[in-house]
C-alpha cells in the first residue's frame, strides 16, 4: 500500500514489496520520478533563497571616517602645523586598515553568498534524497506544504528513553533562522514542562548548540541527507550542562533536603535558593512565613523558633544568629548582661588604678624612684 | 587526484582536496579531522556507508559526520 501525500502523489512505499516485480519495479520508478521533482521544488528554493540572503553590511561608516582624517590632514599640512600633520597620519593609518579589514569581510561574505546559491544542482539535491531512503527507514514529503521528513530511530540518553523524533524540513521559508521543527512521536516529555520533549528540544525547536554552523552550511548548500544526519546526531547527543530539562531531573526533580523523589508535579520550592523540596521536607519562617530548605533555615540562638537566613541577624558580640525579638540594640540577652556585669567590673578595675596611681606617688613621696625594667 | 571532502565536525565546509592515487577512506579521515577515532564518525563516499580500507577515487565525494554533536 502506498502512503499519499496531501496533493495525492504516492511518496512511501509502505510495508513489505509486492511480490509482482513490474508492479514494484513501477512503485520505484514512481518514488524516483516524485523525488526528482522533490529535487527541483526543492533546489529552485534554496537557489532563490541564496540570491535574496541579504547583503553583508558593506564599510561605508569606515571609509566616512577615512575622508575625515584625510581633510583634518590635508586642513594641518596647509598650515604647516608639524604635530598635528603626525596625528592626523597616525589617525588616518588606523583608519585605513579599519576599511581594509572591513571591506575584506564583505568581500568573504559576499563570494559566501555566490558560492552558496551558485553550487547547488538540482542532480546533488535528488542524490541527497535518494540517500535519505538509505539513511533513514522513514522518509515522508508533502509538495503543497512544502515539508520533507524523516523519522529518527527511537533515541535513548543515559537509559531515558525519549521515543522516535520526526525532522521535519520546511523549504517555503528558508529566509526563517531553523527552517526545521523537531516532533517527538511519542512524547516522553520533561516533568513540569510538556514543551520540553528531548533534554535539547524546547517546543519542537532543537538547541543546535556545536550543531549549528555545521547544520547551516548544510542546509545553504543543498546538503540535505547530510542536515538531517547532523540533527539526528545532535538529538542522539546529551550535554547535560546546558540542557533545558536535565535527565536527572526528567521525571521531576529530587529534594533537596531528603533525596527523595518529588515526582512531576512537585511546585514545592526554597523561596531563597528556589531548590525543589518534596511535601515533607521546607518549613515556614516564623517571620516572614516563606518556604525555605534545611539551609536557608536555621534556628534563633535565643528562642529556638525556626527562620529564615534574612529573618535572623547575628549578635553584635556572639555573632550568633538570632530573631529580631531576641535582639536588642544588636545584641542578644546573653551579651547585654555579660555586657552590664564588665561595666560594673570596670569601676573597681578603674579604683585599683587610682590605688596604685597613688602608691606609686607615694613611693615616689618616700624618696624611691621606680626605675623600668 | 581530486576528491570533494566534507568535515562536519568543522564548519561543514565543502573543500576540493588533492590527495595522492591509492589514498584510502581512513588515510583521508586521519588527514582531515585528526585526533579522533573513525568510529565516532559517520564516514559517507558518495553519500554511501564504506569500509575504512576503500581506496578513493578521482571525484569522490566524503563526508565525516560526528557520532555526538552536543546541543545547548
Amino acid at each position: 500500500m502506498a502512503r499519499t501525500s496531501s496533493d495525492g502523489v504516492a511518496d512511501q512505499l509502505d510495508g513489505e514489496p509486492t511480490a509482482d516485480p513490474g508492479s514494484r519495479r513501477r512503485h520505484v520508478e514512481n518514488r524516483r520520478r516524485d523525488q526528482f521533482r522533490l529535487a527541483d521544488s526543492i533546489c529552485t528554493a534554496l537557489r532563490q533563497a541564496g540570491h535574496e540572503r541579504p547583503l553583508p553590511m558593506f564599510p561605508d561608516s569606515a571609509w566616512q571616517v577615512v575622508v575625515t582624517w584625510r581633510r583634518n590632514l590635508e586642513f594641518v599640512q596647509n598650515r604647516q602645523w608639524r604635530g598635528a600633520v603626525v596625528e592626523c597620519r597616525e589617525e588616518l593609518d588606523l583608519a585605513l586598515h579599519e576599511l581594509i579589514d572591513q571591506a575584506n569581510t564583505t568581500r568573504q561574505r559576499l563570494q559566501e553568498i555566490d558560492d552558496q546559491s551558485a553550487d547547488i544542482r538540482l542532480r546533488d539535491v535528488y542524490e541527497e534524497l535518494v540517500a535519505l531512503d538509505a539513511e533513514f527507514g522513514e522518509v515522508e514529503w508533502d509538495f503543497r506544504e512544502q515539508k520533507l521528513s524523516v523519522i529518527t530511530e527511537s533515541i535513548e540518553l543515559e537509559d531515558m528513553d525519549l521515543g522516535s523524533f520526526k525532522i521535519v524540513f520546511d523549504w517555503s521559508d528558508l529566509s526563517a533562522t531553523k527552517p526545521y521543527q523537531v516532533i517527538a512521536l511519542e512524547p516522553n516529555t520533561a516533568a513540569g514542562d510538556d514543551d520540553v520533549t528531548h533534554p535539547h528540544v524546547h517546543d519542537r525547536t532543537l538547541c543546535e548548540g556545536d550543531g549549528r554552523v555545521p547544520i547551516r552550511n548544510a542546509l545553504r548548500q543543498g546538503r540535505l541527507c547530510d542536515f538531517f544526519l547532523l540533527v539526528q546526531q545532535v538529538l542522539q547527543t546529551y550535554n547535560a550542562g546546558s540542557a533545558y530539562v536535565r535527565l536527572t531531573d526528567w521525571d521531576g526533580k529530587s529534594c533537596a533536603d531528603c533525596g527523595d523523589s518529588c515526582g512531576r508535579n512537585s511546585s514545592n520550592y526554597c523561596d531563597d535558593c528556589e531548590i525543589t523540596l518534596c511535601s515533607d521536607c521546607g518549613g515556614m519562617c516564623s517571620d516572614c512565613e516563606g518556604n525555605f530548605c534545611a539551609v536557608c533555615r536555621g534556628a534563633c540562638h535565643g528562642c529556638d523558633d525556626r527562620f529564615c537566613r534574612n529573618c535572623l541577624t547575628d549578635c553584635t558580640g556572639c555573632s550568633h544568629g538570632f530573631c529580631k525579638e531576641c535582639l536588642t540594640d544588636g545584641y542578644c540577652e546573653e551579651c547585654r548582661e555579660s555586657d552590664d556585669e564588665t561595666t560594673d567590673g570596670g569601676t573597681t578595675s578603674s579604683e585599683t588604678t587610682t590605688a596604685t596611681t597613688d602608691a606609686a606617688v607615694h613611693t615616689v613621696g618616700v624618696g624611691e624612684a621606680c626605675v623600668s625594667a | 587526484m581530486k576528491v570533494l571532502v566534507i568535515n562536519n565536525d568543522g564548519g561543514g565546509f565543502a573543500d576540493y582536496v588533492d590527495v595522492p592515487e591509492g589514498t584510502t577512506v581512513r588515510e583521508m579521515f586521519e588527514r582531515t579531522v585528526k585526533s579522533s577515532s573513525p568510529h565516532n564518525y559517520l564516514i559517507r563516499v558518495n553519500r554511501q556507508p564504506v569500509p575504512q580500507d576503500q581506496t578513493l577515487r578521482e571525484g569522490d565525494r566524503v563526508s565525516f559526520t560526528p557520532t555526538k554533536i552536543e546541543g545547548a
